[in-house]
């Protein structure tokens, strides 16, 4: 089975069901759970209250309503409902990331760099212990081998990356 | 004149002594008992004036090559060991065995070596806790 789409992640995220085949894949796939992982994060973070400038909700109210009238000529009221979506989303994302730029403190890069280390350990702390090791290199490689004869490039190439943060003597482990 | 000669001769050696640096082996080994060794993860610290300079493997077929370590360990008295393989059990060292020796400069006193288990397991995933032990080889003086 090919990798899950990003609907398809987002809705395991929401807990929605999704095919035996699609849960099957995603329980074995390093990628995908990173991916996962990515977007329980993004939630989490969208999750915190957002004050929207008066000014920016009007802009984002308008150009909803700009969209929803687009939408009521042919197309029907789904077309209209993705559109919203959709506008909305962009609208949020933009206001948020101009939120962040406007407010983020010195050292925030830092901070950045911290949450990108803890995602990552998340991804490859197989075992769940709270660290990665060895074991963590040495489950991925058994899974490997089990789901092809060869392990393939880029799972040998993910072994390693565990690996070498295993060894790690920066602390970021 | 002998006399001299003599303490002369002592404050010599024991200048001597005082600054040839040595090259000593530390053999790192572990002890499964019957189960059988798959995976572990290691720390090896050297307390004084030492130096990690090479990492080898060890005596059991699945871990002969050099375990993964961080590069930078080389600069200093602390590394990381790790290895697994994914031979068959049968292959797989069990009781006592070598893993892996670290060559170590000492430019002075001997340093103080001390060794911690992170992790182990047998083939299956299953985590072990082997014991540890060094062994400090003679080493050579130059």
């Amino acid at each position: 089975m090919h990798h899950l789409t990003v609907l398809d992640l987002d809705a395991v995220r929401a807990g929605e069901p999704l095919s035996a085949a699609a849960h099957a894949h995603l329980a074995r796939c390093a990628d995908c759970q990173g991916q996962l992982a990515d977007l329980v994060a993004l939630a989490e973070a969208l999750r915190t209250p957002v004050r929207v400038p008066a000014e920016r909700e009007a802009a984002i109210l308008a150009a909803a309503h700009r969209r929803a009238d687009l939408a009521r000529r042919p197309g029907g009221p789904r077309r209209v409902a993705w559109a919203l979506a959709a506008s909305l989303l962009l609208a949020l994302g933009g206001v948020l990331l101009w939120q962040r730029h406007r407010t983020d403190p010195p050292g925030a890069g830092a901070v950045a760099a911290r949450s990108a280390a803890s995602r990552e350990l998340g991804t490859r702390d197989r075992d769940g212990d709270g660290r990665v090791t060895v074991l963590d290199a040495f489950a991925l490689a058994r899974a490997a081998v089990r789901r092809t004869p060869g392990v393939d490039r880029a799972d040998a190439r993910e072994v390693d990356a565990v690996l070498a943060m295993a060894v790690s003597l920066s602390g970021t482990n | 004149m002998a006399r001299l000669a003599l303490t002369l001769l002592a404050l010599l050696t024991s200048a001597s002594l005082a600054t040839a640096q040595r090259y000593r082996p530390v053999e790192v080994y572990l002890d499964s008992g019957t189960v059988p060794l798959a995976a572990y993860q290691l720390e090896l610290i050297a307390t004084g004036d030492a130096q990690i300079v090479g990492v080898e493997g060890g005596d059991a077929p699945a871990f002969a090559e050099p375990p993964a370590y961080d590069p930078a360990a080389l600069a200093g008295g602390r590394i990381i060991l790790a290895a697994f393989s994914l031979r068959d059990a049968a292959e797989l060292p069990r009781g006592r065995t070598r893993i892996a020796t670290v060559h170590i400069r000492e430019p002075g006193a001997p340093p103080r070596f001390t060794v911690r288990l992170h992790a182990a397991s047998g083939p299956d995933g299953v985590p072990l806790t082997p014991t540890t032990s060094l062994v400090l080889e003679q080493g050579d003086p130059t």
